[in-house]
């Protein structure tokens, strides 16, 4: 420690690091080993720099992805929007999948409805059954044998052999068993509602009791072994255009009906003619909304009494929708739209300014808050989407259940694939959404941006106190003497390295004493009184400008504090910086001090806001990267435009030696 | 007598004033030692003594805190947990530190891009870093567990486990090693190439050279950044807080995490500042060592001067 007070004076940092590349470059006459050793040299780093930079990418990739790809298995790793085609002329839009075409193409198609199998054996030809303690059984494995997959189990026997078998029952403690050999000569694949429309049967085999179904139509009774496997039926996407929206009583199931080398149930419309098919795309349940600015416009009250009878009519395309005429103040009639309806008072719209009156499918709604439209209370939702817009909308009127159907002849080209085998139609988007929402959230009475501005506020007051405070002090350590400097000046050096936490409960007394707890004071005052590692730093600095330039001025009667402020720190633009940086840097990544000293969130600083962002969206890592991407964002910046500050500063703390 | 009391009396008038000057423009550091180190410290060797739960007063009660503390099980898995936290996180940097400021200082090219890269982690915010870890750490949808899917494997808990939420914690703590790659870099560039040219010619090998003058050489700067990142290592705070919350059962439970729970979460200020001064103590002993035994492996150039 002796050595400290001896040390060198620090270069200028544009000198330093000029001087350290000039030497990096004239020891390239030291050997460095064949090409191979290079190569490996590089390999190396690449290796090393992939690990720093991978996590740091991919924090940014995630700010941008909506929640689904965060916790999409296969891992999506472009942020990106979802393909999706619009169902003929209605709200609801069909995701996109790629799947793989009978001809062997990639193509962008629509799910169409669902195929289950299942492995069934006719109990007539029933196998020799073994009832096996079930811990003698590994876990069921799904093994494909031939075209038919069984779950398959190893049982172990009392001599150690093991045998495979697929467990058809339980019987108490055991599983009934029989052996896969067995088994696959007499095994099918049929399809599941195949199968469960058969009628329940007790079928007693062995003495062992079985579940199975009978098929009176075959005169067959299965037994259903699974595992299940499912195919999902497709269609190009033009089908989504073909779609209509027709009211779900008016469609009945006319059997099914194939599709290609598939199959999928075929519905008729009432009021239609039978050979006229069609395939359900989607059956559920639709909401009438309007523009929620519309409903505000032009939408008003009516007392019930000052309406006639309501009849159901098609409203802007949107079928049954209440419509009365209403006696208005002035005496005249107007055909208006029931929007919603109280015991005393009715929200209406005149029929012909309900423009953008439609149907949504209730999926798309959220649980909606309540708004006061003109004396009712209106259900609204301010982020419904449609298409790549957001919507305020209001939600009106009745509910009521629809189907999606397509002519049978626009879904021809129907096939089939596992549906395992499809997966998303994505497109690279990179959406600012998260870091909207990240920034908008409520934290206790705050947002980031009040986060933001303490923490700027506190980087500003250290500024000024360190500046104030570390040219003084950094400039008598250098300059002047006096008895008991070197003596200070190791103590100086040794603060640097003393544990904080032996500090740090009196100091808080200190701070409680002064009734700063839950303020911004804590956390920049002691700035005001110097900092150990600045005042080194500045010190080293001060040291390496020659003393004939001072001198000169002190010849012409200049004081100390003229010398320091109009010769001295002109010329030490580049330290002052570095010391400029480094407060900036302390101040906006401390954590520790914020969380003792800080808690309510109007208080809180950027990293604490995070910290707080963090316990409050503990799972949602999308909003979570966002604003850790923002936090880090400035000191980034910094770190891009003034990276050799950075550097000098850091090489000046680790080589005191 | 009044001479005798003026320290300065033999000093020429304006020596005086220029010590005056100094004791002047020093005294925002002097007057802030005073109150937030010097008077900390001897206080809180006080409040160490005493029984002083927070908004009451402080009473004397001598050495209780710290029998307390010795059969506090809290203490003693907070006391394993960050010595094996020290014994995973320093050796580790530093060996990773030196390896790749070895590897840059070869006649790499792009230094400085390399450099920008390996310090980048080290800049942002730790609690950012710890967000972001703890997202990378998680055992379905983390980074790490979706690559080693790739290839097979199921990895880990990570933080979720007891068995590896210290060491998640240990591997990132190597991730911002980038300050002391920067440090060791600067250190390797001061060693006169001379020296391994003249070793070169005497026939010594890359590892010889390594041995005899590398590790020699920079031994005082390593020995600088052990001690550093061993009090630093000692005091790790945000990393278990944010990851693990000292969890899954107290696994993670660090000694500056146990103090803060008895000081701010119990109020216990008198037995906080106990743990405090037990781990200054710890602190302080451990440095002597590693001073003490420098001798052993640090070699100052300003001997080979001497001798």
């Amino acid at each position: 420690m002796t050595d400290l007070s001896s040390l060198p004076p620090m270069s200028s940092p544009t000198g330093g690091l000029n001087h350290a590349a000039r030497r990096a470059e004239s020891r390239s006459g030291k050997p460095v080993g064949p090409q191979f050793g290079r190569a490996l040299n590089y390999l190396i780093l690449f290796v090393g720099a992939t690990i720093m930079l991978f996590p740091l990418l991919w924090m940014f990739t995630s700010s941008f992805k909506p929640e689904w790809q965060i916790l999409a298995q296969p891992p999506i790793w472009i942020p990106s929007t979802w393909i999706h085609a619009q169902a003929g002329s209605t709200t609801q839009e069909f995701p996109l999948w790629w799947a793989v075409n009978p001809d062997g193409e990639r193509e962008e198609v629509l799910k169409v409805g669902v195929r289950r199998f299942t492995t069934v054996i006719d109990v007539s030809q029933m196998p020799e059954l073994i009832a096996a303690p079930a811990d003698r059984l590994s876990d069921a494995q799904p093994t494909a044998m031939d075209s038919v997959t069984f779950n398959v189990r190893t049982l172990t026997l009392d001599d150690g052999t093991t045998r495979q078998v697929v467990a058809i029952a339980r019987d108490g403690e055991n599983l009934v068993v029989a052996a896969v050999d067995d088994l696959r000569k007499i095994a099918a694949i049929r399809p599941l509602d195949e199968v469960n429309a058969g009628k329940r049967a007790n079928v007693e085999i062995g003495g062992y009791r079985l579940q199975a179904r009978e098929l009176e139509e075959e005169g067959v009774t299965l037994l259903a072994l699974g595992p299940e496997s499912e195919l999902t039926v497709v269609a190009p996407q033009e089908v989504a255009s073909a779609a209509v929206l027709v009211p779900a009583e008016a469609v009945e199931e006319a059997g099914l009906a194939p599709f290609g080398s598939t199959e999928l149930p075929v519905y008729t419309l009432a009021d239609h003619p039978e050979a006229e098919k069609y395939v359900l795309l989607s059956a559920e349940s639709w909401q009438p909304i309007i523009d929620l600015e519309q409903a505000r416009a032009s939408g008003f009250t009516v007392e019930n009494s000052a309406l006639s009878a309501s009849e159901l009519r098609t409203v802007n395309g949107t079928p049954d929708m209440p419509v009365a005429t209403a006696g208005m103040e002035d005496g005249s009639q107007r055909e208006v739209v029931l929007l919603v309806e109280t015991s005393a008072l009715t929200f209406v719209i005149p029929v012909d300014e309900a423009t953008t009156l439609r149907l949504t499918p209730l999926g798309k709604l959220a649980q909606p808050f309540v708004a006061n439209l003109d004396g009712v209370s209106v259900s609204y939702r301010d982020d419904y989407v449609e298409g790549d817009q957001r919507h305020a909308i209001a939600i009106v009127s009745e509910r009521r259940d629809m189907a999606l159907i397509a002519p049978q002849a626009v879904v021809e080209q129907a096939f089939d694939v596992p549906s395992e085998s499809l997966s998303a139609v994505l497109t690279p988007n990179f959406s600012l959404q998260n870091y909207v929402d990240a920034l908008s959230k409520d934290l206790g009475g705050a947002t980031f941006f009040t986060f933001f501005r303490n923490s700027g506020l506190l980087v500003l007051l250290n500024l000024i106190g360190h500046f104030l405070s570390v040219t003084l002090v950094a400039y008598a350590f250098a300059r002047l003497r006096a008895p008991g400097k070197n003596f200070l000046f190791m103590v100086l050096l040794s603060t640097m390295m003393l544990p904080f936490p032996v500090m740090l409960i009196p100091t808080f007394e200190i701070f409680q004493k002064l009734g700063m707890i839950n303020t911004l004071w804590p956390l920049f005052v002691r700035s005001f009184f110097g900092n150990a590692f600045l005042i080194f730093l500045l010190r080293q600095f001060f040291m390496a400008i020659p003393m004939e330039l001072e001198e000169a001025a002190r010849i012409d009667g200049a004081t100390t504090l003229q010398v320091l402020v109009r010769v001295i720190l002109p010329l030490s633009a580049p330290a002052l910086a570095t010391v400029g940086i480094f407060t900036f840097w302390w101040t906006w990544n401390s954590f520790f001090e914020p969380y003792v000293y800080l808690s309510s969130p109007q208080q809180y600083t950027v990293s604490l806001g995070l910290a707080f962002f963090k316990g409050q969206y503990n799972t949602s890592f999308h909003l979570l990267m966002a604003a850790s991407m923002v936090v880090i964002l400035p000191i980034i910046l910094i770190f891009f435009f003034a990276q050799r500050y950075f550097i000098e500063g850091i090489q000046l703390t680790g080589l005191k030696g | 007598m009044a001479a005798r009391l003026r320290p300065f009396a033999n000093m020429s008038a304006s020596a005086r004033r220029e010590a005056l000057t100094f004791y002047v423009l020093i005294s925002p550091w002097l007057l802030g030692f005073i109150i937030f180190i010097a008077y900390p410290m001897v206080r809180s060797l006080y409040l160490a003594l005493t029984q002083y739960q927070i908004g009451r007063e402080p009473v004397f009660v001598g050495f209780d805190n710290f029998s307390r503390l010795f059969q506090d099980p809290d203490f003693w898995q907070s006391l394993r947990v960050t010595g094996l936290y020290v014994l995973g996180s320093v050796p580790g940097s530093t060996v990773i530190a030196i390896g790749v400021a070895m590897l840059l200082a070869q006649n790499i090219r792009g230094v400085s891009i390399w450099r920008t890269i390996y310090f980048l982690p080290s800049v942002v915010a730790p609690i950012a870093v710890a967000v972001l870890w703890f997202y990378v750490f998680n055992p379905q949808y983390g980074l790490i567990n979706t690559l080693l899917g790739y290839i097979g494997i199921k990895g880990p808990g990570w933080i979720t486990s007891e068995d590896w939420a210290l060491p998640s914690l240990v591997f990132m703590s190597w991730w911002t090693v980038g300050g002391q790659v920067i440090i060791y870099l600067a250190g390797l560039k001061n060693i006169p190439k001379e020296y391994y040219e003249v070793a070169q010619i005497d026939g010594a090998g890359s590892w010889a050279r390594f041995w005899n003058i590398t590790v020699p050489m920079l031994s005082p700067t390593i020995f600088f950044n052990v001690v550093l990142g061993f009090i630093g290592a000692f005091q790790v705070f945000d990393g278990p807080l944010i990851l693990t919350n000292g969890g899954p059962n107290k696994a993670t439970l660090t000694y500056m995490l146990n103090l803060y729970r008895e000081a701010f979460q119990m109020g216990s200020l008198g037995y906080a500042s106990a743990l405090a001064w037990v781990l200054f103590l710890i602190i302080m002993a451990l440095t002597v060592v590693i001073i003490r035994s420098s001798s052993l492996w640090v070699y100052y150039e300003t001997e080979r001067e001497r001798a």
